[in-house]
């Protein structure tokens, strides 16, 4: 694209704008990105989670499987065909029965075997 | 005498690669971003895209196509910082996704399905290069529709520096930012392109953040 292009010109004046943005970004500290995060509502714990796990996913040779939302969505908000959404639905439901039963098991517990199993 | 050499490894991203990466250099580029903090360096990255988008779910999502960035050109440690590198890639992203259209989304998702298990080099079929063209001329509209958008407000406020910028980018080809090379073009001072740049760096901030619906003009406390 030639630089005399409308949308080159665009590019470098966006460029250009974009230093200063970044530079006033990465002055941020991470532990005040954290609180930032929390008091605009973020689960920081669960996005600290999200980089670890991606990194324990590549350092593990394993494929990293990211998925743009829009796709997501467009597909009803999964990637189930109308099978396995109703499975889906029906251990929902049982799960939903059994909470209400009482019948709950503490998320250390879970997290506990989850890391255990990798 | 003995001392410890670092070995600073750039990770080439699989775009220059032209292949999926194999195990090792996964497991090797997992070891260079747990080195350099990648979890903190992302929430900065983070915290930056909830900024530009003040949306959480729009922030976690322009996150995604940044790691997806990340892994595909890659990062030499030597060269930014990999927060400074997320960081741009924020920006980047999220500049673009402003003049997102349906087609250019398309072409997205297109890419991003053929690249999101790194299973196989990326091939643009048929369909998406009739697409990327479609996409090329909405991308030129916006870009020029922006130019015009900044040029009026120029014009507005008798910004003669600035309408010379626009002049001499549009007209030589010289880059806005190269504040030498329009001085020498115009034959005024360079100092009067140092104050028309910050102008303009403001005229363009309000146009993207017109664009996004949010407000960049917010200072960090």
């Amino acid at each position: 694209m030639s630089s005399r292009h409308p949308a080159a010109i665009w590019q470098r004046l966006v460029d250009e704008t974009g230093e200063e943005a970044i530079e006033a970004a990465v002055s941020v500290s991470v532990a005040r990105a954290e609180r930032d995060l929390v008091a605009a509502g973020f689960d920081v714990a669960a996005e600290r989670a999200v980089a670890v796990a991606q990194i324990d996913e590549l350092a593990s040779g394993r494929v990293v499987e990211l998925v743009p939302l829009d796709e997501v969505l467009a597909r009803g908000g999964d990637y189930l065909d109308d099978k396995e959404r109703a499975e889906l639905h029906r251990a929902l439901t049982e799960s939903m029965a059994e909470a209400d039963a009482g019948h709950l098991t503490d998320v250390d517990d879970v997290l506990a075997e989850i890391r255990a199993a990798r | 005498l003995a001392f410890a050499v670092a070995m600073v490894v750039a990770y080439a991203g699989t775009e220059r690669l032209g292949r999926p990466l194999t195990d090792d250099e996964k497991k090797r580029f997992g070891a260079l971003l747990r080195e350099h903090d990648y979890p903190g360096a992302r929430l900065v990255a983070l915290h930056f895209a909830y900024k530009l988008t003040r949306s959480i779910g729009r922030a976690q999502e322009l996150m995604g196509r940044v790691n997806l960035r990340l892994v595909r050109f890659g990062w030499d440690p030597a060269e930014v910082a990999l927060v400074k590198r997320l960081c741009r890639l924020v920006w980047s992203e999220w500049t673009h996704a402003l003049g997102d259209t349906e087609k250019g989304r398309r072409v997205e998702e297109a890419f991003l399905r053929d690249f999101e298990a790194t299973e196989g080099p990326v091939t643009a079929s048929t369909e998406q290069a009739a697409v990327a063209l479609e996409t090329a001329t909405a991308t030129h509209a916006r870009a020029a529709t922006q130019l015009a958008k900044l040029r009026a407000a120029f014009e507005a406020a008798g910004d003669e520096v600035n309408l010379l910028v626009l002049k001499y980018a549009s007209e030589n080809g010289i880059n806005p930012s190269d504040m030498r090379k329009m001085a020498e073009a115009s034959g005024r001072d360079v100092a009067d392109f140092k104050s028309a740049a910050e102008r303009r760096k403001r005229a363009v901030r309000k146009l993207l953040a017109q664009e996004g619906g949010v407000d960049l003009n917010d200072k960090e406390s």
